[in-house]
């Protein structure tokens, strides 16, 4: 079950406490004492850990726009064109948001559902009684390594997505590398690449702290970690494309080329 | 028993402690006074607010209204982050749940409230402590595992001697028993008299279990609507005729 | 506390590795935008641009060596282009040579082209501004041609009059009451020849298009390069070529007849004289002057399919259907 505000108050509510709490990490980011050594490890699990996954998709992403895209291509007899379009909407679009879309799923899920458990076994008090500021432990570091993580991933998943799209093209035709490799970045621009980079922290920001932020207000019981781990990637992965929509119009806005 | 009340000086005071979450009053005028080396328990039915008050004491919740004197001269509720930190190093708290941090193994567990930015320590000085504290609960084995591959009762030891890594002052037990077997649950409610004793604690214990308020308390307070509705010894609140009491000690 | 280390190894690969292609990629962008290395500013004025936007590349003699940095309207009249080409190219680039705007293919992307001249002028500094010649697009092209072919058609027909009326024997003593035809026939000979000369511009930007086309440039040129639409434009020039060495020869022709019966008449002896030394001419004349219209005929036609079917290849095939119809319903009247 989703579980949604049923009333407007409810949504306000909510939206005021997210702002809140999605504030504070700001704060709380230069306040001194800095995880470091919690943060590195988040960075791997975040991070390292879900290279595999991103990469998979990252392949499939690649590999298979190109096939759909070769037939229509092909009617054109614009063929040659097929690295140079593939590989924009990767970097431009697909590969960010499809990323940033797994990445919630894997990473938003289990920060919530993390902190949840934290929250209902009363780790979170436990370590304010300990004297180290949860929030710093474990929200800092976290949306910190996703906002730092997910850029890297994305680049990566983009640079798969290439090599799979070099394969589907192998597929029917045969290409270079090296010709191939050549048409991708010649249809580049600095403004295919950069505000796509530019969103993906955007990004990376809002699922670590939509993540936390359901995970520190999960409700008592193990349903309580359900739910909170299920709105987490619900919320995430519309706030994601929330950003996108705003990146894409900030993008037009300024005619970054 | 020496409960000693004009020989030894006051360590925790409450005064008119009031706390509502919305309409629910929880706690309505609470008052209780706790001695050096006193161990108190505190009866009450769930959602009657005993938890609540523990968690006054340590600063996680913040009452309405009242005081809470600690070591003579601090509210807590007034404190800033900086000096309930300190307060709260010589408070310890055993969580109802553990709350023993899952990601990490027993021996970083113990060593977290170390995490205090004000406490240094080198590593074989640590190791001594872990081992130390460990073997005070008999759980000398355990330093490498993880929080998981321990039993229930192991749990529950392990975050015992958590709590009393930083050899505080006052314990603040909440239901230390609940969810274990009986067996379990007279080991623990043993062990936490021993280290009563060997730490030299003040202790106010949250439970509803009948052995173990016996076993671990000098005086007993009753928590029925929110006010401290009685104080006496186990043995003298057993035998009173008040209804609203005798509920508690019918088998 | 080693698995910690490992941990730390593999992070920063895997930091490392995402950073890398990042920059690359950036850096390889950046080379292909002149973003990097030493680089001259040129300019061009335009009148028309054609959509030559920011980042189109700038080519000499085909050669890739810059692209476009900026467009401004100075007037409504003049847009300045600012392009940017290496430095270490800017050696061969002399300051007449000559800009124009041009196309990869029909569709393609625009591209700046830098055509080198022949002459001596210097080679460019840095912020120099080049010569540019304004293109002529293919829909202009066509309708150009289309125009003087009319014009072309149009004077034959009226050449051809004047010839049948040459022909004619009682035209002849007209002929020779009326001294204004040779000054005519000149005029319409001078017509002629600048016609011809219109229809040689047209048919070489064609043609050079065509090979373009050819070659695969452009996203339409592969979609054409095996298409009827090239053969169809390859068949206009053909005609439109053969238009012209017919009219050049006429021009020829008329000019030495032209220049005889001047002469006859200087010499005193007479325009019917010179008439009619010079009746194989005159046989000539009139069968160039058929040629001429035959193939400005076809050529029309071709143009008029060029215009209207530039993507249909079946314009010509259902007017062959249509002939072979109107002839079967002859046949059976």
């Amino acid at each position: 079950m989703i579980q949604l505000p049923n009333r407007w108050g409810e949504i306000v509510e909510e939206t005021g406490k997210l702002s809140q709490f999605a504030g504070n990490f700001f704060v709380q980011l230069f306040r001194p004492r800095f995880e470091g050594k919690e943060f590195l490890r988040q960075c791997y699990t975040i991070g390292y850990l879900s290279l595999g996954l991103v990469g998979l998709t990252g392949f499939i992403m690649g590999l298979v726009l190109t096939l759909q895209v070769r037939p229509i291509m092909l009617q054109y007899g614009v063929e040659a064109k097929i690295p140079a379009m593939v590989s924009l909407s990767i970097f431009r679009e697909i590969g960010p948001v499809i990323t940033a879309l797994i990445f919630s799923g894997k990473i938003g899920s289990s920060i919530g559902a993390e902190l949840g458990s934290m929250k209902v076994t009363e780790q979170i008090d436990a370590m304010e009684v300990s004297g180290t500021n949860p929030y710093k432990f474990l929200v800092v570091t976290r949306v910190l390594a996703c906002t730092l993580m997910l850029p890297v991933l994305v680049l990566l998943a983009d640079l798969i997505g290439l090599y799979g799209s070099f394969i589907g093209i192998n597929i029917h035709g045969s290409t270079s590398f090296a010709l191939f490799f050549k048409q991708v970045f010649e249809a580049m621009s600095f403004g295919d690449v950069l505000p796509a980079f530019f969103k993906t922290f955007v990004f990376g920001y809002a699922v670590g702290i939509i993540g936390c932020f359901k995970g520190f207000n999960s409700t008592k019981g193990t349903e309580g970690v359900g739910k909170s781990a299920n709105s987490a990637v619900v919320l995430s992965a519309l706030a994601v494309f929330i950003i996108d929509l705003i990146a894409v119009q900030v993008t037009d806005l300024f005619n970054f080329t | 028993m020496e409960t000693g009340i004009t020989k030894s000086k006051v360590i925790l005071e409450i005064k008119n402690l009031n706390k509502s979450f919305g309409s629910n009053t929880v706690l309505k005028n609470f008052n209780l006074t706790l001695h050096e080396g006193e161990n108190i328990a505190v009866l009450g039915k769930s959602g009657s607010g005993k938890s609540v008050l523990i968690k006054c004491i340590i600063g996680l919740l913040m009452p309405e209204k009242g005081e809470i004197w600690a070591f003579g001269d601090k509210n807590i509720p007034s404190l800033g982050l900086e000096e309930l930190d300190i307060i709260r190093s010589k408070i310890g708290f055993l969580f109802q749940s553990n709350a023993l941090y899952d990601s990490m193994t027993v021996r970083q567990n113990i060593l977290f409230p170390l995490r205090r930015h004000w406490i240094e320590m080198d590593k074989d000085h640590e190791d001594l402590l872990v081992h130390e504290t460990l073997q005070n609960v008999g759980l000398a084995h355990t330093a490498e595992m993880m929080p998981s591959e321990l039993s229930g009762g192991m749990r529950k030891r392990i975050a015992l001697a958590r709590t009393l890594v930083l050899k505080p002052k006052i314990m603040l037990y909440d239901e230390p028993t609940t969810g274990l077997d009986p067996i379990t649950s007279r080991e623990i409610s043993r062990l936490i008299v021993e280290l009563q004793e060997k730490y030299k604690t003040s202790s106010i214990i949250i439970s509803h279990d009948l052995n173990c308020v016996r076993i671990t308390s000098d005086k007993v307070v009753m928590l029925i609507d929110g006010t401290c509705y009685a104080l006496d010894t186990f043995d003298q609140l057993k035998q009173t005729k008040d209804p609203r009491i005798r509920e508690f000690f019918e088998e | 506390m080693s698995r910690s280390a490992i941990n730390n190894t593999k992070l920063g690969i895997f930091v490392l590795a995402g950073l890398l292609f990042l920059v690359m990629t950036l850096f390889i962008i950046g080379k292909n935008r002149s973003f990097f290395g030493s680089y001259y500013s040129l300019r061009a004025n335009f009148k028309n641009i054609y959509g030559l936007t920011r980042g189109n590349n700038v080519r000499y003699s085909g050669i890739q060596i810059g692209t476009v940095n900026d467009i401004k309207l100075l007037s409504d009249t003049v847009i300045e282009i600012s392009f940017t080409v290496k430095k270490d190219m800017a050696k061969f680039i002399r300051i007449d040579d000559m800009v124009t705007i041009g196309g990869e293919g029909l569709m393609g992307n625009k591209v700046l082209n830098i055509n080198p001249s022949s002459g001596k002028g210097t080679f460019v500094k840095d912020g120099d501004l080049l010569k540019s010649k304004a293109t002529v697009n293919l829909d202009k092209m066509i309708e150009i041609l289309g125009e003087t072919t009319n014009d072309i058609r149009t004077i034959a027909g009226e050449l051809q009059i004047t010839i049948n009326r040459i022909n004619n024997s009682t035209a002849i003593w007209n002929l020779l009451k009326d001294e204004n035809i040779p000054a005519n026939i000149r005029k319409s000979v001078e017509n002629v020849v600048a016609a011809t000369q219109s229809v040689q511009i047209s048919a070489t930007e064609l043609n050079g298009m065509v090979a373009s086309v050819s070659n695969g440039k452009g996203n339409l040129g592969i979609l054409l390069r095996d298409s009827s639409m090239a053969l169809q434009l390859n068949k206009t020039i053909a005609l439109a070529n053969k238009t012209v060495k017919n009219t050049n020869q006429i021009a020829d022709d008329l000019h030495t007849f032209i220049s005889s019966i001047d002469n006859d008449v200087r010499n005193g002896k007479g325009i019917v004289n010179g008439l009619l030394r010079n009746e194989t001419m005159t046989t000539n004349l009139a069968n160039s002057l058929a040629n001429i219209e035959n193939a400005t005929n076809s050529l029309n036609q071709n143009l008029e399919a060029l215009k209207h079917n530039i993507f249909f290849r079946g314009y010509f095939k259902k007017q062959e259907k249509a002939k072979r119809k109107a002839e079967q319903a002859a046949a059976k009247n």
